[in-house]
């Protein structure tokens, strides 16, 4: 029997999901800047509506980004605590991807859409990536990798396609980008816990863990754009 | 009780491990200092990746250097405000979410209810009652202390912390971030050439004020400037002693009429500014004077650190208290808002 928890906090939703043996409860709540004070209940909540301890789970799942800098680092403190305090190796999944299979099965997507998760990655750019869907129960073909670009970089990319944008960052993209991509996109999507907690089982058997101590977000974004002060004199 | 203590707030990364019988037995600092100094002062979002990567492997380290196996701790105390939110974030979530797999009580310590009781982690600690002095980038405060949580502000600044007009004194200097050390520094070749305002001393009341010795700073800067906007090395000694001398001498007369006030015969001084060398002992020479005996943390606690929240966690603790597992981080948290202990 595989037991996952899984935690999402990359975006304004917040979404905590345990696998047990294919049976996947989640709770899920769209809660902008009140993940801190959410997070940690939904987890009791749920392990205590399963009947398990947190020592029973075999591993916890999180998204690590791309997303809101604060909310990925929200997500991988709690899993930080929980997994080093149970003794429990970690998952991390890129939140795109994610979001690519919450789309699948929420939307209802045929195998073989590319879709195209998006994120506002504010300064007027945003994360994405490109994956393919295939049979409902795998993980999707990443075709282009997690990164950042302004929206015109990303739409050069392509040809007039018919790719499938969901996520927070279509509305960084202006109508002439949207009709480039030739159908509607869906900005109100956001990552579900409930994808990453049916994904991990697969992940954990092939060995894709990590400790709780090397649990990091990935930013994407990580160029220091701080302007650095200047001195007068050299000292 | 054992407590484990995580600070996070601000630029410093502190963990420790406190025992109500065996004391302070680990504790491990970690400044971001040298990471901010690029940039005149502490960017946030740097702040809180680096406490994200950081804290985690100190827990390790501590509790492997207090002997601890994770079933000795018995609390875990965490700073829940006030500081930067993304920075607090970070040993809210940590502290809370360890807590809660170790299945025992959390608690979320105030940042300055932690440098006001460092000097209790000393040899020869204060009693109550006693006049406290925080000074500090983000505070200057004086305050009547009864007990743990029984706080009166006395008086603070109206504008700038102590701490935070050294930043900007240093900033026209040309000098690093943080700016206390190094115009400390420079002022040690200083000599007395110039004399600064000291300022809201010559009216009743024990609130400070330091923004107008800033432009008074940059006034005396502009007056003996050189081609590059800088006076010579010696005149920018000479400033950096008289605004060290004007911002001490302030919280001198302070003090003394603050005792005076209260009657009090214990004076304790907390936060990264009492480190300053000049303030220690003039504070020390004034107060005897008085019959009136100073305390002060270690250098190493002055500066923000675990120990302290370890050590105002685990009274809390056993007095009791404790966090819900929703966190609510607090950039602004009145310490006088703080529940008294009972005894």
């Amino acid at each position: 029997m595989t037991k996952i928890l899984a935690l999402d906090t990359s975006t304004d939703a917040c979404s905590v999901a345990i696998n047990v043996d294919g049976e996947i409860h989640e709770d899920f709540v769209v809660a902008p800047q009140d993940h801190t004070r959410r997070l940690l209940p939904m987890v009791d909540h749920l392990l205590s509506k399963s009947s398990l301890a947190l020592r029973d789970v075999d591993a916890i799942a999180f998204t690590h980004g791309p997303g809101s800098f604060t909310g990925l680092r929200i997500c991988v403190g709690i899993v930080q605590g929980l997994a080093f305090g149970a003794n429990l190796p970690v998952i991390g999944v890129s939140t795109l991807e994610i979001m690519a299979m919450s789309a699948q099965r929420l939307l209802g997507l045929a195998a073989g859409t590319p879709i195209l998760p998006v994120l506002d990655a504010r300064m007027g750019e945003v994360y994405w990536a490109l994956y393919r869907l295939v049979a409902s129960e795998s993980r999707p073909d990443c075709l282009l990798v997690d990164q950042v670009s302004p929206p015109e970089d990303l739409v050069s990319q392509f040809e007039q396609s018919n790719l499938y944008l969901v996520g927070g960052g279509c509305p960084v993209l202006d109508q002439d980008q949207m009709k480039h991509f030739g159908v509607s996109c869906q900005a109100q999507f956001y990552p579900h816990a409930y994808d990453l907690a049916r994904l991990a089982p697969e992940l954990l058997a092939s060995g894709h863990t990590q400790s709780a101590l090397d649990a990091n977000p990935v930013y994407i974004r990580n160029e220091v754009s701080w302007e650095k002060r200047r001195r007068i004199r050299s000292q | 009780m054992r407590v484990l203590g995580i600070e996070s707030s601000c630029d410093e990364t502190g963990v420790a491990v406190y025992d109500s019988d065996a004391g302070l037995i680990a504790h491990h600092l970690y400044s971001q200092v040298k990471l901010h100094a690029d940039y005149g002062g502490v960017v946030p979002e740097l702040a809180s990746r680096d406490h994200i990567r950081k804290t985690l492997p100190m827990i390790q380290r501590v509790l492997r250097d207090s002997g601890s196996e994770p079933a000795d701790i018995d609390g875990v105390a965490f700073t829940l405000g006030p500081g930067l939110v993304g920075a607090l974030m970070v040993g809210s979530c940590i502290g809370r979410s360890l807590a809660y797999a170790w299945g025992v009580p959390a608690v979320g310590v105030h940042h300055m209810e932690g440098h006001l009781l460092a000097p209790m982690l000393e040899e020869n600690p204060p009693s109550f009652p006693f006049v406290a002095l925080l000074v500090s980038g983000g505070h200057t405060q004086l305050m009547r202390v009864d007990g743990i949580g029984q706080y009166e502000l006395l008086g603070e600044s109206l504008d700038d912390a102590a701490g935070e007009a050294f930043d900007k004194a240093a900033k026209m200097l040309d000098l690093d971030y943080p700016g206390g050390p190094q115009i400390a520094k420079l002022a040690s070749r200083g000599t007395e050439r110039f004399k600064f305002p000291r300022p809201m001393t010559d009216r009743p009341g024990l609130d400070f004020s330091f923004s107008g010795l800033k432009t008074y700073t940059l006034n005396t800067i502009a007056e003996h400037a050189g081609p590059d906007g800088l006076p010579d090395d010696q005149t920018m000694a000479d400033i950096a002693y008289a605004f060290q001398d004007a911002v001490v001498d302030t919280l001198l007369i302070k003090c003394r009429r603050a005792v005076e006030q209260t009657g009090l015969k214990a004076l304790i001084m907390a936060g990264g500014v009492s480190a300053n060398q000049s303030l220690r002992e003039k504070l020390q020479k004034v107060m005897a004077k008085k019959g009136v005996q100073v305390y002060y943390p270690r250098p190493e606690f002055c500066v923000d650190n675990g120990a302290m929240i370890a050590f105002a966690g685990c009274q809390r603790l056993l007095a009791g208290q404790t966090e819900d597992l929703g966190i609510s981080v607090k950039a602004r948290w009145p310490l006088t808002s703080l529940p008294a202990l009972a005894g």
